[in-house]
């Protein structure tokens, strides 16, 4: 047949490593470029932090080290709400330049989704979300709101390797939600609500994927669950 | 079933430049499981890179002017206006109508174009199954003709995926913040969400159809690599100049998404196969990820395709397939011939293709036959009258009416037809020019680019065919036309433009219509000048014309302007290689190599440039590279038998001047060199005269070709059994039911092709005691005497068919080219009488009215719109049969011959209630004048 010719010129020796090069060169036409990679939790997913007439806190550990924020929910004895944060030596949130004259600090910011986290912005310790009380604190009760951080996972030296991410936060007073928060491994800046590209598998575009067993369990759990489609 | 069974996947556009970082990266282990058993390699495309064109040559193992598809859309008969191309387009028999023809089972899914779907033995589900052409939570049914067998209808419509279904679970992997996107304005995300919905839904009815339908080949093809690319490749990194950094942000992972969610996809299909199964991932051609990228998509149809890359992938893995290695120089006509050798089925010889033998671990016996079209039996395809042409369908639509039986179609939808058949004209021509047969392309070219002078791209090809048939006279005077016309081109829509923005001075760009966008774009488009093409074009002239010096000159202008256009220094490497200034062509070819590194021009002219400084070795290894990238170049055939000559090898250099000529039987150079070789070195005198004569032969075609004594003995290939029987054409069938209601309630509808008695008919019945509808629109004349008995809105029937109850009690005349029309309801007790004329005198009927009236007509040759007249009559009396329309069949003939027994007939269909004797009295001998001799009727 005709395609044995370029098989039978192949002999010569110096052809033939000239093929294997070629071969290697289409094989490797372009290799994978560095990219930033974004690490954060699933979404959908919903921490709630209850307060009693005495107070209740979690820790959130973002990089599989030591917690770096823990969120504080507190309820005077006159029922009022207080809600603030606490942050670990190496952590620093965005604050707000609005400094309340009861405190005489920055508070944590209420960003938006979108803003930047980044170098240039103005980062400080923690402080109170919102105290019923007074009504101060930056975030607004009820609403949910982007809280920008940035922490150093090489402790010896804060500052050298800041990581750049952002926490999903709602608070009443009385009671604090997280449901998402991610950071960017790079150091590179961060948008708030920018999330990690998932893995597509096994989750729901797995599922998918499957084919017809597939698409039949997905609308069967929807069903279980009670969606209209 | 057979245990080696083939599972063929299509991933349209898929490109081992996007897959290749993928796989190191580890995200497509599912194909890397499937390569690393196998053997993976580049599929080179065909040009135009249309995929109905190129799946269709997978499919068949033919180019497209040979299998008949030959673009998007083609003219709809039944609705004058235009549809997406249909399976009733393609002449031959695709893979799955020789395996039916061998007792094998196929389950084909998606291809493109399979609508409507093929009775094969196995399963169809056409490229239009996985459509969402309806809103969430509105009824969405298949298209008929989508499934077959027709029993999977209902279960396979439950595997498609609605977009709306989609979750932001699902969207999510592909752009992580589509939360900040307003959807509102923004329709990207919805596009996102069809194509996964899409090509979720052809998986669904593949992984369905894979394990419980038995089959000995599947066939599953996924447009959706190719879509999200359309969409979405514009934001891939690297980061690509004009787009904002916001959405480069949103979107850059939608195509790496894309082909991740395909490795998911085709994980679960080859979990469904066996060891014993030959699976075989192929696209049809790639997709520029890089620097290659257009900035801007021309503006015509199919505009979109500059986009496309001429390599695409192919893998292969199965039992008796190498392990693990790469194979060179595949073509997409391949893939037909390969599998049919996997079954051990002989090859077509009037394929394209040929087995790609270096896949297999031992070389499979090979047996051919002249083509699979001539092989009689059952194979699964259309039926013959379903089978029409399209475009010969809509031509002779176009005759009636011209013939003034038929509405006049809108200017817009006249124009969309025009504009489809003009596509496929062009594409044609493109096929040709693709396989080196310019000489057949030339005619196409001329007629349509006189035609349309105002688009340059048909000159332009014309023009490249001149060259490559040594017309180069011709091509200077071409040359000359084209300038002069892109600049009273230019003028024109500069002052349309102008007029156009003195006319919109108060309105605001952005609250401009879609269709005013696009006109917009069109005339800014027109309004421009491309210097840089102008000077390429005069470069090519003057290097044809031997003028080296004045070509360089041109070319240097063109650099100036864009120095990184891989056919630029292609060019000026050719005009060095002509003044044999090796080191300089050397140079220009690598620049166009550092460019395109995959383009094979570069690499045959880097071979032709080391042949002139002897360095054959490597001009052999630049050969190769070029015929690994594309198999068929009979110009890097011959230059790698040139150098293998040079380097003492003259068994090597013989085998492949063999495949130069094969590719191009007449290449003087290859056969000249074959006849040397054979007498000098193989002392083979007699095969050698063989060829010397064949280049005797040779020169004398080159030369009528050039100057024009030769005619192109073809244009597109024979349509498999063309002709048609026209045997039901008078025959009046068994005796039918009439209708049973009241002569009041009696629609009754006179029908036949025009010219064969229809206007007679009327005037029979209306003696008998059945009055017309119809009007003074068209009176009487000299073909038709006694008036046409019609009504004007029948010839609108398409459009609006509300008026029908006014011919209750009534006959009124509809041709029966618009008989499916008629509006389906149980209040209308319809009854046909529908007339049957020999065809010959129909058509010489038909001739001599569009001659009275100074009319065009269908402009097909008699035969073919007979063969057509006929397929329309035979599906027409399938259809009055299906919906239960009593019909009474009349000969024309018969009427003119004995009225009075056809006038019992009519009286007996109604149940006796008519003028016997007014019906036959009514007929007049005048009105034959028509008939021809017996001996032609």
């Amino acid at each position: 047949m005709a395609k044995e010719t370029s098989k039978n010129t192949r002999g010569n020796g110096r052809l033939d490593a000239r093929l294997a090069a070629y071969a290697a060169a289409t094989a490797a036409v372009l290799s994978p470029s560095a990219q930033a990679t974004i690490i954060g939790s699933d979404v959908g997913f919903s921490i709630t932090n209850s307060a009693s007439t005495t107070s209740s806190f979690f820790s959130l550990d973002m990089d599989g080290g030591a917690p770096e924020v823990t969120f504080s929910n507190w309820t005077t004895t006159s029922g009022s709400g207080w809600a603030g944060l606490e942050l670990s030596a190496h952590v620093e949130v965005i604050n707000s330049d609005t400094f309340y004259s009861t405190t005489g600090f920055p508070q944590p910011a209420q960003l938006s989704l979108g803003a930047t986290v980044s170098s240039g912005k103005s980062f400080g310790g923690g402080g109170t979300l919102f105290y019923e009380y007074y009504g101060y604190g930056n975030f607004a009760p009820g609403e949910w709101g982007y809280l920008g951080i940035r922490f150093d996972s090489d402790l010896a030296t804060v500052g050298s390797q800041w990581h750049y991410g952002w926490i999903h936060v709602m608070t009443t007073g009385k009671e604090t939600k997280i449901d998402g928060w991610a950071y960017e491994d790079s150091g590179a800046s961060i948008r708030a609500g920018d999330m990690p590209t998932p893995v597509p598998e096994p989750g729901s575009l797995g599922l998918l994927a499957l084919g017809a067993a597939g698409l039949t369990a997905m609308r069967r759990n929807r069903k279980n669950q009670g969606h209209v489609r | 079933m057979r245990d080696n069974r083939v599972l063929l996947i299509g991933w349209d556009a898929a490109d081992w430049k996007i897959i290749n970082p993928l796989l190191d990266a580890g995200k497509m282990p599912n194909l890397e499981e499937l390569l690393n058993g196998g053997v993976m390699g580049n599929l080179a495309t065909l040009s135009p890179a249309l995929s109905p064109m190129l799946w269709t040559s997978i499919a068949t193992g033919k180019r497209p002017f040979k299998h008949g598809v030959l673009g998007f859309t083609e003219p709809d008969p039944h609705s004058g206006s235009i549809r997406p191309i249909t399976s009733f387009s393609r002449r031959t028999r695709a893979l799955w109508n020789m395996l039916h023809l061998n007792g094998m089972k196929s389950n084909v899914v998606g291809w493109w174009p399979s609508h409507p779907a093929e009775p094969i033995d196995g399963v169809m589900v056409s490229n239009h199954y996985h459509k969402a052409v309806a809103p969430m939570d509105n009824p969405w049914p298949l298209r008929p003709g989508t499934v077959h067998p027709k029993r999977l209808e209902m279960e396979l419509a439950r595997l498609r995926l609605h977009p709306g279904e989609l979750a932001a679970e699902h969207i999510a992997p592909f752009v992580p913040n589509f939360s900040r996107i307003d959807q509102d304005k923004d329709q990207r995300l919805e596009t996102l969400a069809k194509i996964i919905a899409e090509c979720t839904g052809i998986n669904a009815a593949a992984t369905a159809l894979i394990q419980l339908e038995p089959w000995d080949f599947m066939a599953v093809y996924f447009d959706s690599i190719d879509h999200f690319c359309h969409g979405f490749m514009r934001y891939h990194p690297p980061h690509m100049q004009g787009v904002s950094e916001e959405d480069f942000d949103l979107f850059k992972g939608v195509v790496e998404g894309g082909y991740r969610y395909h490795d998911m996809m085709l994980g679960a299909l080859l979990t469904l196969v066996d060891d014993e199964t030959t699976v075989i991932l192929i696209s049809d051609h790639g997709f520029h990820p890089d620097h290659l990228r257009p900035a801007q998509i021309p503006i015509e149809p199919a505009g979109p395709a500059a986009q496309h890359r001429d390599q695409g992938i192919i893998v292969m893995r199965g039992p008796g397939i190498k392990k693990d290695e790469i194979i060179h120089g595949a073509n997409l006509v391949d893939i037909t011939p390969t599998i049919l050798s996997l079954y051990g089925l002989p090859v077509g010889e009037d394929m394209d293709g040929i087995p790609l033998v270096n896949a297999f671990a031992e070389r499979p016996d090979i047996a051919t036959i002249p083509s699979w079209d001539d092989l009689p039996g059952e194979d699964g395809s259309h039926t013959e009258d379903q089978s029409t042409d399209p475009v010969e369908a809509a031509a002779a639509i176009r005759q009636l009416v011209d013939l003034g039986y038929i509405e006049e179609p809108d200017e817009s939808t006249d124009r969309a037809v025009r504009d489809a058949v003009l596509e496929l004209e062009y594409n044609l021509a493109c096929s040709y020019i693709d396989a080196n047969r310019h000489f057949e392309a030339v005619p196409i070219l001329e007629k349509i680019s006189e035609q349309h002078e105002e688009e340059s791209r048909f000159g332009v090809r014309l023009l490249n065919c001149y060259h490559a048939l040594g017309r180069t006279a011709a091509a200077r005077e071409l040359l000359e036309r084209l300038l002069e016309n892109k600049q009273a081109t230019v003028k024109r829509a500069r002052e349309r433009l102008k007029q156009w923005h003195d006319q919109r001075k108060s309105t605001d760009s952005d609250d401009l219509t879609d269709k005013e966008r696009r006109e917009l774009k069109k005339l800014t488009t027109r309004a421009r000048f491309n210097p840089f093409a102008m000077a390429l074009l005069k470069a090519s002239q003057l290097q044809a014309e031997g003028d080296a010096e004045a070509a360089l000159m041109q070319l240097q202008q063109a650099e100036a302007l864009n120095p990184e256009s891989v056919p630029l220094h292609t060019r000026k490497s050719e005009v060095y290689l002509d003044m044999k200034d090796w080191v300089n062509a050397r140079q220009s070819f690598e620049l166009a190599g550092k460019i395109d590194a995959e383009e094979p021009s570069v690499h045959i002219g880097l071979c032709r440039a080391h042949l002139g400084q002897r360095h054959n070795a490597l001009a052999a290894d630049e050969a190769l590279t070029a015929i690994g990238l594309a198999y068929f170049s009979p110009v890097a055939h011959f230059h790698l038998g040139v150098a293998l000559h040079r380097m003492g090898r003259p068994v090597d250099a013989v085998e492949a001047l063999k495949v130069a000529v094969l590719q191009n039987p007449n290449h003087v150079g290859a056969l000249t060199r074959l006849a040397y070789i054979l007498e000098k070195r193989l002392k083979d005198p007699l095969v050698a005269t063989d060829y010397r004569d064949l280049a005797k032969d040779a020169r004398l075609r080159i030369r009528d070709m050039k100057t024009g004594k030769a005619r192109p003995t073809d244009t597109l290939g024979p349509r498999r059994q063309a002709t048609t029987s026209d045997q039901h054409v008078l025959d009046i069938g068994p005796t039918q039911e009439g209708p049973v209601a009241p002569l009041s309630d009696i629609t009754t509808v006179v029908s036949g092709l025009p010219r064969s008695g229809t206007s007679m008919m009327m005037q029979m019945l209306e003696s008998g005691g059945i009055s017309p509808l119809a009007d003074a629109h068209r009176p009487a004349d000299q073909s038709n005497i006694l008036g046409y008995y019609e009504d004007v809105r029948s010839k609108a029937l398409r459009r609006d068919a509300t008026w029908i109850t006014e011919a209750r009690g009534k006959a009124v005349k509809i041709i029966a080219q618009l008989l499916a029309n008629l509006p389906a309801s149980t209040d209308n007790h319809y009854a046909v009488i529908f007339m049957l004329r020999d065809l010959d005198e129909v058509i010489a009927s038909q001739a001599d009215m569009l001659r009275e009236q100074d009319k065009k007509g269908s402009a097909m040759p008699d035969i073919v719109l007979k063969s057509t007249f006929a397929k329309q009559l035979r599906q027409v009396r399938k259809l009055l049969a299906i919906r239960n329309i009593p019909t009474l069949y009349v000969r024309h003939q018969d009427c003119i011959l004995d009225p009075s027994s056809q006038a019992v007939r009519i009286n007996a269909f109604y149940g006796g209630v008519l003028d016997e004797a007014a019906i036959a009295a009514a007929v007049s001998a005048e009105l034959h004048r028509h008939r021809l001799p017996p001996q032609l009727g």
